[in-house]
């Protein structure tokens, strides 16, 4: 069936007539200290992990710390300056790991990125209620970094948190970006025997570095 | 199009004798409502957000050619192409077109309760396309031949012998002893490899929104991102009720759906996905393909039944529903199971196939008040019975109740039947009930006990006491 038949058959039957109800806030409230505990407190509660720190050589000890005494070889970084305000790449080769070079684009790209044991990225935003990250894909912040190896370590600053959903849609309404993920701790399931599995086909393991200071 | 070829009654039998299927949705049922009430408790006003969440969804299918023709436009503005599909025949045309055009012969799946609907996998299949389940609960089901039984749990009836049974011919080594983690690594290592080489993703759609052309969907184990992100193609299946206006609307559902689905304030991945890559960007697929289904749902616009169309698949009224918590899914024969498959079950796939799904209910309104978007589905059920009832020929039933009614319409007839008809029905009771009714009564007691009259009506009692 064609576009103009499908939707003349819709318009046919539709009754119309029903206004919107308008659109939907959660209550005002918090400080932005308490964006940033609710945030630590709902990640936690999912099995994230956060860590906050005061500044860029804490949010190195942070990531030294997380990637310590596991067999990490390989790297993927995203383009977000934050990791290079932290020096991310200058500590990787400290502790003597590969960066990924992502070079052409689909297959190619993406099979570079799955050879990585740890994704580094930022974050867009960070949704304090339920303990989310957000991430948009673009030229430099590949999809795959946050998802393909079994670990994603994220960068964030505390004024990049968000109270909660309604405030994020507020936040995209200039447009939308071709892929966003919302990534709320580890990837799981609980579809064999209905016990909880970690680490199904996206990361395993979620830590987010919180840098407080402004 | 039932999936099961065994009428209902028998396939209710199979379940209640399954006593693994049993244990699996006694303990699923409670869980996940236990989980939706906690997750609901930590909304300010869960009463005002539900409501809110009705006059969104009822406004949205009021208007729902505007909101279609907005989505399509907005999709298409970011690069995205849109095709319309009025039956499953049409999407199994469009998408294998899709597929073998680009050359293709690996689709990777997200889930998808559309695709099952129209019964994708056996067209890809047909054109020579393997199309893999990657949600981990839909490739068990899949390895083993079968159908999702919760639409959140889909392989809940399966114990982990029967997945390490499925997964040991998969990887070619016995995992008979592996515990579940091993389990998941094992689906992770093969899927993996499917997702980088197939050609084509496909997903389905919680929600669309109208004003952006965004597609989104809601998983916990990340394969929903891999299967609309890593593949060079990906098409998306929409039944045409998914369209919301706003982001703000998206929001707002987003706030209910994973809640009243599992308990979680959000699911692990919320994946909104505005068109294939853009120039520059290295990953994501270079073409997005979203189809719009109808399937019948067009037919229930503007009727008593298009309240059915609100509904967001989160799976609450299975868990309460006392008939689908001893039944399990796969007793309703079709794609949609418990109280709101019951109800467009007949109404979208046919009254004849699903003739009976409509009477699988106590009326009980449990479902309705645990419906995040509060549809009726009590009152839908009933008009389904009285649509059945309307459009049958003098049956046993009309008869009886016929004479039912003359009977009482006068004191005497009425004491005269009960003293004969009580003396009557002792003849078929054993210790007091009625296991196997004769003649019509026999449909009756199928499926239940009838008791027989008092030996002393409460008529005759009132007298002797004066």
């Amino acid at each position: 069936m064609n576009e103009s038949e499908f939707l003349q058959r819709v318009r046919e039957r539709v009754k119309g007539g029903v206004s919107h109800p308008g659109a939907f806030s959660h209550p005002v409230r918090t400080l932005p200290d308490d964006l940033l505990a609710e945030f630590g407190e709902r990640l936690t509660a999912v099995g994230g992990q956060v860590h906050v720190v005061a500044d860029a050589a804490a949010a190195r000890v942070a990531v030294r710390d997380i990637l310590g005494g596991r067999a990490i070889r390989r790297a993927v970084l995203s383009g977000h300056e934050i990791l290079a305000e932290m020096e991310m790449e200058q500590l990787l080769a400290r502790l003597g790991v590969e960066v990924v070079e992502v070079e052409g684009v689909g297959g190619t790209a993406v099979s570079a990125i799955a050879q990585a044991d740890v994704g580094l990225t930022g974050v867009e935003y960070a949704i304090a209620a339920s303990g989310t990250l957000v991430m948009a894909a673009s030229p430099h912040h590949p999809r795959a970094a946050s998802l393909l190896p079994p670990l994603h370590i994220a960068i964030a600053r505390q004024n990049q948190l968000l109270p909660d959903l309604a405030a994020l849609a507020r936040q995209l309404a200039g447009g939308m970006p071709s892929g966003l993920a919302l990534i709320t701790g580890p990837s799981r399931t609980a579809d064999i025997e209905q016990t909880l599995s970690i680490g199904v086909h996206g990361p395993g393991e979620v830590h987010v570095v919180l840098v407080s200071a402004a | 199009m039932a999936q099961n070829p065994l009428p209902f009654y028998e396939r209710v039998e199979q379940a209640l004798n399954d006593a693994q299927l049993q244990a699996a949705l006694q303990k699923a049922a409670g869980k996940f409502d236990l989980a939706r009430m906690r997750a609901w408790d930590e909304l300010d006003d869960v009463v005002a957000m539900r409501d809110r969440a009705k006059g969104v969804k009822a406004h949205t299918l009021a208007h729902l050619d505007r909101y279609l023709a907005q989505l399509a436009a907005a999709l298409r503005a970011a690069g995205g192409q849109v095709h319309f599909a009025a039956d499953a025949a049409e999407v199994q045309a469009i998408v294998t077109g899709i597929v073998r055009a680009a050359g293709h012969d690996l689709v990777v799946k997200s889930k998808s309760m559309t695709s099952e609907e129209v019964g994708l996998n056996g067209a890809l299949a047909a054109a020579g396309v393997r199309a893999v389940e990657t949600d981990l609960g839909e490739y068990i089901i899949q390895l083993a031949g079968e159908t999702p039984s919760h639409i959140v749990a889909p392989a809940i009836h399966k114990s982990r012998e029967e997945v390490a049974a499925l997964f040991s011919q998969v990887a070619g080594r016995p995992l008979a002893d592996a515990d579940i983690p091993t389990l998941t690594a094992v689906a992770r290592e093969e899927l993996r490899r499917q997702f980088l080489a197939a050609g084509v993703g496909i997903s389905g759609v919680n929600f669309a929104v109208a004003e952006t052309g965004t597609l989104v969907t809601v998983t916990n184990e990340g394969n929903g991102r891999l299967v609309t992100s890593v593949p060079p193609i990906h098409i998306a299946l929409m039944g045409m009720e998914k369209a919301v206006p706003t982001l703000n609307d998206l929001m707002l559902l987003l706030e209910l759906l994973p809640r009243s689905a599992t308990g979680q304030t959000i699911t692990s991945y919320v994946q909104m996905v505005t068109g294939p890559r853009r120039a520059g960007e290295v990953d994501g697929p270079e073409q997005l393909h979203l189809v719009i289904l109808d399937n019948g749902r067009s037919d229930l616009l503007g009727t008593e039944f298009e309240e059915s169309l609100q509904c967001l698949r989160c799976g609450a009224c299975l868990n309460v529903c006392p008939v689908y918590r001893l039944i399990g899914g796969h007793a309703y024969g079709g794609v949609y199971s418990g109280p709101i498959g019951a109800a467009q079950s007949p109404l979208l796939f046919g009254q004849r196939d699903f003739a009976d799904l409509p009477q699988a209910s106590t009326l009980c309104g449990a479902c309705r008040d645990v419906c995040p978007v509060r549809i009726d589905i009590p009152r839908m059920l009933l008009a389904l019975r009285r649509r059945q009832a309307e459009g049958t020929a003098v049956s046993a039933e009309k008869i009886a109740f016929r004479a039912y009614s003359q009977i009482t319409r006068k004191p005497g007839r009425y004491r005269a039947a009960v003293r004969l008809g009580g003396a009557g029905l002792w003849l078929w009771a054993r210790d007091g009930r009625i296991r196997r009714g004769p003649g019509p009564l026999k449909g009756w007691t199928r499926v239940r006990d009838l008791r027989p009259f008092a030996r002393r009506p409460f008529l005759g009692r009132r007298k002797d006491e004066g």
